[in-house]
C-alpha cells in the first residue's frame, strides 16, 4: 500500500524551476548578507561565506527540500555581542575568537542532530520564543536605526537606551549643514522595505525589494560617476568594504579564548539561537511546502552543523535555516534543494564578477533592509497578536521580552520559561497532582474497532509535556482519523492548544482528520482559568462588528441596494475556499464581511479573508477580498490569469498554458492552465472567451465545483467590489446563456 | 479489616465476593482483642448480614503489613480485599499506606477496593494486562474465572508493547510509512498470540472477550487505558520484585497504576 502512497507524493522536479527561484533568492541573499555581517559587527564577506557554504552543503547533506540556508537574523545580536565581549575593544581580534565560537557551536549543533534532538524548539513555550524574538527585532532596531539615519558611533548604557537616542540622531539628520545623502538613502532603503508590498507594477515587482536598495545605491554612485560635477558625496567610512581580491576575506579562527568564561556563554547563545532559528524555519517552511513533504530536521540540523563549522574555520557566520528567503523560494515555485544551491552559485558569480560595484553601496542602505527585518519581528501587530492569546500569555511574553532585552538572549529565555512555569502553576488545578509527576507520561493512543485512532491525554498537558503528545502526533500516517480526547485533562496550556491548531491544518493536508474533543467541559464557568481566557478569546473576537467601520457602513448600503445579505461577523472554517490552489500553501485565519446571495439560481459569496503563510519570524499575513461563484453544473478545474514574461518559461514545466484555437488574442494575453484540457476547451466557448476579452482582467480559479475571482493583492475598495459584483453576475449571465 | 469509616462498606463487598466466587471468608484485623472492639464487628457483621458462623475472625497483634503478609501465608487465603484511596496525597504516597505497600509486595492476589459499595452494582468491563510474560496466562485465566462468577459483560484483554521496541525512527514520510507498517505487524503478531491462548478458553466464558494492542510505556497505558473505557476492575499481574522506594520516584509497570488508580484493582499473584 505504500508504494503506491509514495509515487502520489512525488513532486515532479524540475531543474529550471529551481535554478530560477534560486536566481530571484539570491538577489534577496546577497544585500541580507552583507548586512547581517556588517551588523554583526564582522566583515561583509562572513556573510557571503555563510550564504555559499550553507547553500551548498546543506543542499547536498539536508534533510529538507525547499529551505534556504545562510546567516540568520536572530543571530545578529548574539554574534554582535560576541564580539564586543570577546573582542574587548579590539574588533578584529574579537571577530577572530567569534569564529572560534561559531565553529564549536556548530560543532554542538551537528552533535544536536545526531542525537535526534530536532523536536528541541518545540518545547519552548511558544510566549517565550515570541517574546525573544521581539527582543531580538529591538536590539536590531536599537543598532541600526542609527547607521541608516547616517550617525556613526552613537553609544549608550544599553539597547534601550540606544533606542531612546533615536530622535536625536533623527535631529542630527535634519540639521546637517550638506545634503545628508546617507541618511536619505537609509530612510529610502527603509521606505523601500515598507511599502514595497502596496506598489503594483509587473516589472517593479519582478525584483525583490534588496535588490531595488542595491541598484538603487549603485545607481546613484554612477550618476555622481558619469553624470554629475560634483564627486561621490559619500566617504568611505560609510560604504561596504569589500577587499579587492577574495581570498583575502577568508581568515581563520582563534581558539586562544577556549578557556573563557565569556567564550562558553557565546558558545551557547550561538548554539541555541541557531537551532531555534533553524527549527522553526524548517518546521514553517515544511507547512509551505506545496508538496506537502516532511523534512528530516535532524539530517538537518547535522547539515546545518557541519556548514557552520566550516564557514566558521574560513571566517563566515553560522549557517541556518531561514523562513523570509525559504519563502520567497516556496513562491517562486522551487521544487528541491537545487535552488538552494543555485542561489549560492548566483552570489558566487555576482562578488566575483560585480565586488567593485558592491563597495559603493553605502552602510546605511543596508541598515535599512535591518530595521525593516527587525520592525517585522517586533511589530505592533505583533504585540496585539500577544495581547489576543490572553493575559497570561501577554505577561509572559513581555517578561521574556524585557528580560532579554536587559539579561540577554540565554537569561532571557530562561527567565520567560520561569515565568511560564510559574503562571501555569498559578492557573493549575490540582497543583500538588502536577509537582508530583510533571514529567510522567500522559499520553494513551490506540485503535479503535473501526480502524480510528484514538489519543487520550491526562491530567495537565503543557510545554513541559507537550514532546510526548507530538510523538504521537507525527505517528499518525496520511488518511487517517485521529480522536485526540483531553476530557482526563485538568489543565491545557496555550503552547499545546497552539500546536493542536496546526495540527489539524497538517493533518487536512494529508488527507487526515483531526478531531479534539473533550474541551467543551473546561468551559469558562469551571474552575480552569486557560480555557476560559481561550473562549473569551474566540467569543471577544466574534463580537467584534458591534460598530461598523466606514467601509463596513457602506458595504452594508450596497448589499441593501443589491438585495444581498450582508454580515460583519468573523468565521473561522471556510471549508469551502480550501480546495482552491491558491490556497495550497496558505492557512486562512478568518473570514469577515460576508456578502451572500444569488443570481439566476446561482450563489454568490464575496468575502474578505484573512490568510497568513509562514511561522514566527516570516508570518506573512494577507487580506484580499474574494469573489465565489457556485453554478449548479459542474465545471473543470482550472486556473486563468494574465500572461507574464516569467509564466512563458516557467510554463514549459508543469502544466503547459491552454491555448484556444481561433483565439489567439485570448491566448496571448492570457494564461490558461488545467489538467483537463479537452474539458477545459470545451468549457471556453467563444462567447465566453469574447467575454473575458472585453472585461477588465481578474484572477480566476476553479476548483470543479466553484469559481473565485479576485483582484490585487489586498481587500478591495468599496468601487472595487462594485465592479466585483457585476462582474460575477455577468460571468454568471454568460455561463448561463451557453448552457442553454 | 480495620475500623474505618468505610469498613462496613468494604465488609458488603468482600461479602459479595465470597458468595460469588463460592469461597470462604475470612476477616483478619491486626491489632489487640478487646471486647468493645468485639463488640463492634459482631454490631458490623449483623448490619452486613453474615452469619457468625460463616465467617473466621483472626485477632493478631503486631505490625499490620507482617500480620497481614504472615496470616495469608499461613492460612493460604487465595484473595485478600483491602480498600484503597483512589489518589494519595504527596507525604502519602512516597511513605505508603498499607494497602498500597503490601501490593508491592503481595502475599496473595490482592484486590483494592477504590470505592466500596453497600449495595451490589453490576461490573460491566474489566481490564486486564496480556503482556509477554509468564505470569500473565495464570492472571487472565483468574480473571476470566472472577467475570464468569460476576457476569461480566466484556474483558479486554490489554497487549502492552513498549514503544522502545519499535526500530523505525519517524523522520520524514518515509519512515512514517514504514513506522506504520512495522506497528500494524507487532499487532497483528501480539493478537495472533493471544488469539492462539485465549481460543479455547472462548467457548467457556460468557464474557465478550476483546484483544486490544498499545504502544506506550508499560504499566502506564494499562491504567490510561481502564480510565478512558471507564473500566470497573483492573487485573494486572503482581510484580516480580519487591517494589521499593525509589521506585516511588522513578515508577515503573505497576507503580504507575499504583500512584493513580483508575478503578479497582485486582493483583493476581501466582499459585
Amino acid at each position: 500500500m505504500s508504494k503506491v502512497k509514495k509515487d502520489r507524493n512525488k513532486p515532479e522536479k524540475s531543474t529550471i524551476k529551481d535554478v530560477l527561484s534560486g536566481f530571484v533568492v539570491s538577489l534577496i541573499a546577497l544585500p541580507l548578507a552583507l548586512g547581517l555581517a556588517t551588523a554583526s559587527g564582522v566583515p561583509p564577506m562572513a556573510g557571503i561565506i555563510a550564504v555559499v557554504i550553507g547553500g551548498i552543503l546543506v543542499s547536498i547533506f539536508g534533510g529538507s527540500y525547499v529551505t534556504i540556508a545562510g546567516p540568520g537574523n536572530g543571530l545578529v545580536v548574539v554574534v554582535l555581542s560576541a564580539v564586543v565581549a570577546l573582542g574587548g575593544g579590539d574588533a578584529y581580534a574579537g571577530y577572530l575568537f567569534t569564529l572560534a565560537a561559531i565553529v564549536v557551536a556548530g560543532a554542538i549543533i551537528a552533535t544536536l542532530g545526531f542525537l535526534r534532538l530536532g523536536n528541541l524548539s518545540d518545547f519552548f513555550p511558544s510566549a517565550t520564543i515570541q517574546g525573544m524574538l521581539s527582543a531580538i527585532g529591538l536590539i536590531i532596531i536599537a543598532k541600526q536605526i542609527h547607521v541608516m539615519l547616517g550617525e556613526s558611533g552613537v553609544e549608550a548604557a544599553n539597547n534601550l537606551m540606544l533606542l531612546v537616542e533615536t530622535p536625536q540622531s533623527l535631529f542630527n539628520l535634519i540639521q546637517s549643514p550638506t545634503i545628508p545623502w546617507v541618511g536619505i538613502i537609509g530612510l529610502m532603503s527603509l521606505g523601500i522595505m515598507a511599502f514595497y508590498s502596496k506598489i503594483r507594477g509587473r516589472f517593479f515587482q519582478a525584483i525583490p525589494a534588496p535588490m531595488w536598495i542595491v541598484l538603487i545605491a549603485v545607481g546613484f554612485y554612477y550618476y555622481f560617476e558619469f553624470f554629475s560635477k560634483d564627486s561621490f558625496p559619500i566617504t568611505a567610512q560609510y560604504l561596504i568594504q569589500i577587499p579587492e581580491n577574495i581570498k583575502d576575506s577568508i581568515v581563520f579562527p582563534d581558539f586562544s579564548k577556549l578557556g573563557d568564561g565569556a567564550f562558553w556563554v557565546a558558545v551557547v547563545s550561538i548554539t541555541l539561537i541557531a537551532s531555534i532559528e533553524s527549527l522553526l524555519s524548517i518546521k514553517a517552511v515544511d507547512k509551505l511546502d506545496v508538496y506537502k513533504r516532511r523534512s528530516n530536521a535532524n539530517k538537518d540540523l547535522k547539515a546545518l552543523g557541519i556548514s557552520t563549522i566550516i564557514s566558521g574555520l574560513i571566517g563566515g557566520l553560522p549557517v541556518v535555516a531561514v523562513i523570509a528567503r525559504s519563502s520567497v523560494n516556496v513562491n517562486q515555485g522551487a521544487t528541491s534543494q537545487k535552488a538552494n544551491f543555485s542561489q549560492a552559485i548566483f552570489v558566487i558569480i555576482y562578488v566575483v564578477l560585480f565586488s567593485h560595484l558592491l563597495n559603493v553601496i553605502p552602510l546605511s542602505a543596508l541598515a535599512g533592509i535591518l530595521v525593516y527585518t527587525g520592525y517585522k519581528l517586533a511589530s505592533p501587530a505583533q504585540f496585539k497578536r500577544m495581547y489576543r492569546l490572553g493575559k497570561d500569555q501577554f505577561v509572559i511574553f513581555l517578561v521574556t521580552l524585557v528580560s532579554t532585552l536587559i539579561f540577554g538572549l540565554i537569561n532571557g529565555i530562561i527567565i520567560g520559561i520561569l515565568a511560564t512555569f510559574l503562571i501555569q502553576l498559578y492557573l493549575m488545578e490540582k497543583r500538588s497532582d502536577f509537582l508530583r509527576k510533571p514529567m510522567r507520561p500522559n499520553t494513551l493512543m490506540y485503535q479503535e474497532g473501526d480502524g480510528k485512532l484514538h489519543l487520550s491525554v491526562k491530567g495537565h498537558s503543557s510545554f513541559i509535556n507537550y514532546l510526548t503528545l507530538k510523538k504521537h502526533l507525527d505517528s499518525i500516517p496520511p488518511n487517517k482519523h485521529l480522536i485526540l480526547d483531553f476530557s482526563l485533562t485538568t489543565f491545557v496550556d496555550n503552547s499545546v492548544m497552539e500546536h493542536i491548531h496546526h495540527y489539524s491544518e497538517d493533518f487536512k493536508k494529508k488527507g487526515s482528520t483531526l478531531e479534539v474533543i473533550g474541551l467543551d467541559i473546561h468551559d469558562p464557568t469551571s474552575s480552569h482559568p486557560f480555557a476560559a481566557r481561550r473562549i473569551m478569546r474566540l467569543t471577544s473576537f466574534m463580537k467584534k462588528g458591534g460598530i461598523l467601520t466606514n467601509r463596513q457602513q457602506k458595504l452594508k448600503e450596497f448589499s441593501r441596494e443589491i438585495g444581498w445579505q450582508f454580515k460583519t461577523n468573523s468565521i473561522f472554517e471556510v471549508p469551502e475556499l480550501e480546495d482552491f490552489p491558491m490556497f495550497n500553501a496558505k492557512v486562512i485565519d478568518h473570514a469577515y464581511n460576508i456578502f451572500s446571495g444569488t443570481h439566476r439560481g446561482v450563489e454568490l459569496k464575496m468575502m474578505d479573508v484573512e490568510f497568513y503563510e509562514g511561522e514566527f519570524i516570516a508570518r506573512e499575513t494577507h487580506k484580499h477580498t474574494l469573489f465565489l461563484i457556485t453554478p449548479n453544473e459542474t465545471i473543470p478545474r482550472f486556473r486563468l490569469d494574465k500572461e507574464r514574461i516569467f509564466d512563458r518559461i516557467a510554463g514549459l514545466a508543469g502544466f503547459q498554458d491552454i491555448n484556444i484555437e481561433g483565439h489567439e488574442d485570448f491566448s496571448r494575453r492570457f494564461l490558461l492552465k488545467g489538467k483537463d484540457q479537452e474539458g477545459i476547451k470545451q468549457f471556453f466557448t467563444d462567447e465566453l472567451v469574447l467575454f473575458f476579452e472585453s472585461h477588465p482582467y481578474y484572477h480566476l480559479e476553479s476548483n470543479g465545483e466553484s469559481i473565485l475571482i479576485l483582484k490585487g493583492q489586498r481587500t478591495a475598495t468599496i468601487s472595487e467590489i462594485k465592479a466585483l459584483a457585476s462582474f460575477g453576475k455577468e460571468l454568471i449571465d454568460q455561463l448561463s446563456l451557453v448552457e442553454k | 479489616m480495620a475500623f474505618s469509616p468505610r469498613a462496613e462498606a468494604l465488609l458488603h463487598e468482600a461479602k459479595r465476593i465470597s458468595r460469588r466466587l463460592g469461597s470462604k471468608l475470612v476477616l483478619i484485623h491486626a491489632g489487640e482483642k478487646n471486647g468493645s472492639l468485639e463488640k463492634r464487628m459482631k454490631l458490623m457483621l449483623s448490619r452486613v448480614e453474615i452469619e457468625q458462623d460463616q465467617v473466621e475472625i483472626i485477632w493478631e497483634e503486631g505490625k499490620p503489613l507482617d500480620v497481614l503478609s504472615e496470616v495469608c501465608y499461613r492460612e493460604n487465603i487465595d484473595l485478600l480485599v483491602m480498600g484503597a484511596i483512589q489518589n494519595e496525597d504527596m507525604l502519602r504516597y512516597y511513605i505508603g499506606s498499607i494497602a498500597r505497600r503490601i501490593s508491592r509486595r503481595p502475599p496473595c492476589s490482592l484486590l483494592l477496593v477504590t470505592d466500596p459499595q453497600k449495595k451490589s452494582s453490576k461490573l460491566n468491563s474489566v481490564v486486564v494486562n496480556g503482556i509477554d510474560h509468564p505470569k500473565t496466562e495464570n492472571t487472565i485465566l483468574k480473571t476470566l474465572d472472577f467475570s464468569q462468577a460476576f457476569e461480566v459483560n466484556e474483558v479486554i484483554i490489554v497487549e502492552e508493547v513498549k514503544s522502545s521496541k519499535l526500530k523505525t525512527r519517524i523522520d520524514d514520510n518515509e519512515t512514517l510509512e514504514k513506522a506504520f507498517e512495522e506497528r500494524e505487524i507487532m499487532r497483528k503478531a501480539e493478537n495472533e498470540r493471544m488469539a492462539d491462548f485465549i481460543r479455547p478458553l472462548q467457548e467457556k466464558v460468557s464474557s465478550n472477550i476483546i484483544m486490544k494492542c498499545i504502544f506506550g510505556k508499560e504499566g502506564y497505558s494499562i491504567g490510561h487505558f481502564a480510565e478512558v473505557k471507564n473500566a470497573d476492575l483492573l487485573v494486572m499481574n503482581s510484580p516480580d520484585k519487591k517494589l521499593g522506594f525509589l521506585d516511588r520516584f522513578f515508577p515503573h509497570d505497576l507503580e504507575y497504576v499504583l500512584s493513580d488508580m483508575p478503578c479497582d484493582l485486582m493483583i493476581v499473584h501466582p499459585d
